[in-house]
């Protein structure tokens, strides 16, 4: 029950970073870290105690305790996409940075309301 | 009628998205043509779909059949919900489909743009056809990943500002909605809709389902902008 716990604390860490830097390198961090932490919560919800690696490479006894596949497949998928996600996001902190000269947000301030 | 019709929601978008840039170079101009004729064949399967054949359709992808009473695979669902919701994405797509024809002259990558909506049109065909919560979260990503690049397609200062606003708004609340699809999964061990809602109505630990519900309002409200998270 503490790892998931711990889970939800690096989570909240990431919501936190997001909510009070000021840079948009930084807050990209934060958002890695936020998504790391779903991928940690992903394998655990998966892990079965004592299992071992989902593969059959006896077939004599193929009846041992493995851990569940699905959430490893996921956390695979969800990698790509938070690849996409964070390449998104630099690209325009690039962006940002040849129009305004700054990656602080407090400067980037064109949308006010 | 077969049931991989409604497969061609997002197969043709996809085709149309891969195929534009191909023949742009071939035919420079034909993609404006392409996108809104793909479109309108989307929209008149809409109606035949909603109108005409008015029934419920299930298709399993790839033939899976359920084992037992455990379905597995990844099944697509088409009923009265799901029918109204394409039913709008379709139109207003090929609204803008066909306003886009005369609007993307005044901007130089207009080949991009018509990648771009076909992608986006194909996730939210996607999100409202699929039977599996996780499949329904990759087609909600490739809708927002498409909806990102476009807010930002003109590169002027509060375009590129606005888009990365969206993106972290949008990137916070994908998140929140696949620690609810995690949660779900790590109390009923399925990803399928029918079978957890078959779950949860004969569960009784109230506590944590509220828990799970608040996370995915939250997230879906962040997402779709419903009113206590608009602004």
């Amino acid at each position: 029950m503490t790892l998931y716990l711990l889970c939800f604390v690096l989570f909240m860490v990431g919501i936190y970073g997001v909510l009070t830097r000021r840079n948009l390198i930084k807050i990209v961090i934060s958002l890695t870290i936020m998504e790391f932490s779903i991928f940690l919560m992903l394998a655990l919800v998966g892990y079965v105690s004592g299992g071992q690696a989902p593969l059959v490479l006896d077939p004599e006894t193929p009846y041992v305790q493995v851990v569940d596949p699905l959430p490893q497949a996921m956390v695979l998928t969800t990698l790509v996409i938070a690849l996409a996600t964070n390449s998104m996001l630099l690209t325009m902190a690039i962006r940002l940075y040849k129009k305004y000269g700054t990656f602080d947000i407090r400067k980037i301030n064109e949308l006010k309301g | 009628m077969e049931s991989w019709v409604i497969t061609l929601f997002f197969v043709l978008p996809f085709f149309c998205a891969f195929v534009n840039p191909l023949a742009d170079r071939i035919f420079p101009g034909v993609q404006r043509v392409l996108t809104t004729v793909m479109t309108f064949a989307l929209l008149i399967l809409t109606i035949f779909v909603c109108f005409y054949h008015q029934q419920t359709i299930v298709y399993a992808v790839g033939g899976w059949k359920p084992v037992g009473s455990v379905p597995i695979g990844i099944h697509l669902v088409l009923d009265g919900l799901s029918g109204f919701m394409l039913l709008m994405i379709n139109l207003i797509g090929f609204f803008s489909a066909f306003y886009a024809i005369d609007y993307m002259k005044e901007y130089t990558g207009g080949k991009y743009f018509y990648v771009l909506i076909c992608l986006m049109i194909a996730g939210m065909n996607g999100v409202v056809l699929s039977g599996d919560l996780f499949n329904m979260y990759v087609f909600m990503e490739l809708a927002a990943k498409s909806s990102y690049a476009l807010v930002a397609f003109g590169l002027r200062k509060d375009e590129l500002e606005a888009s990365f606003k969206y993106q972290v708004l949008g990137g916070m609340a994908s998140l929140l909605i696949l620690f609810g699809i995690t949660m779900l999964y790590w109390k009923t061990s399925t990803l399928n809709m029918a079978d957890i809602s078959n779950l949860l109505q004969n569960s009784d630990n109230d506590a944590f389902i509220l828990f799970v519900q608040l996370i995915l309002i939250t997230g879906f409200g962040v997402k779709s902008a419903l009113i206590p998270f608009h602004g």
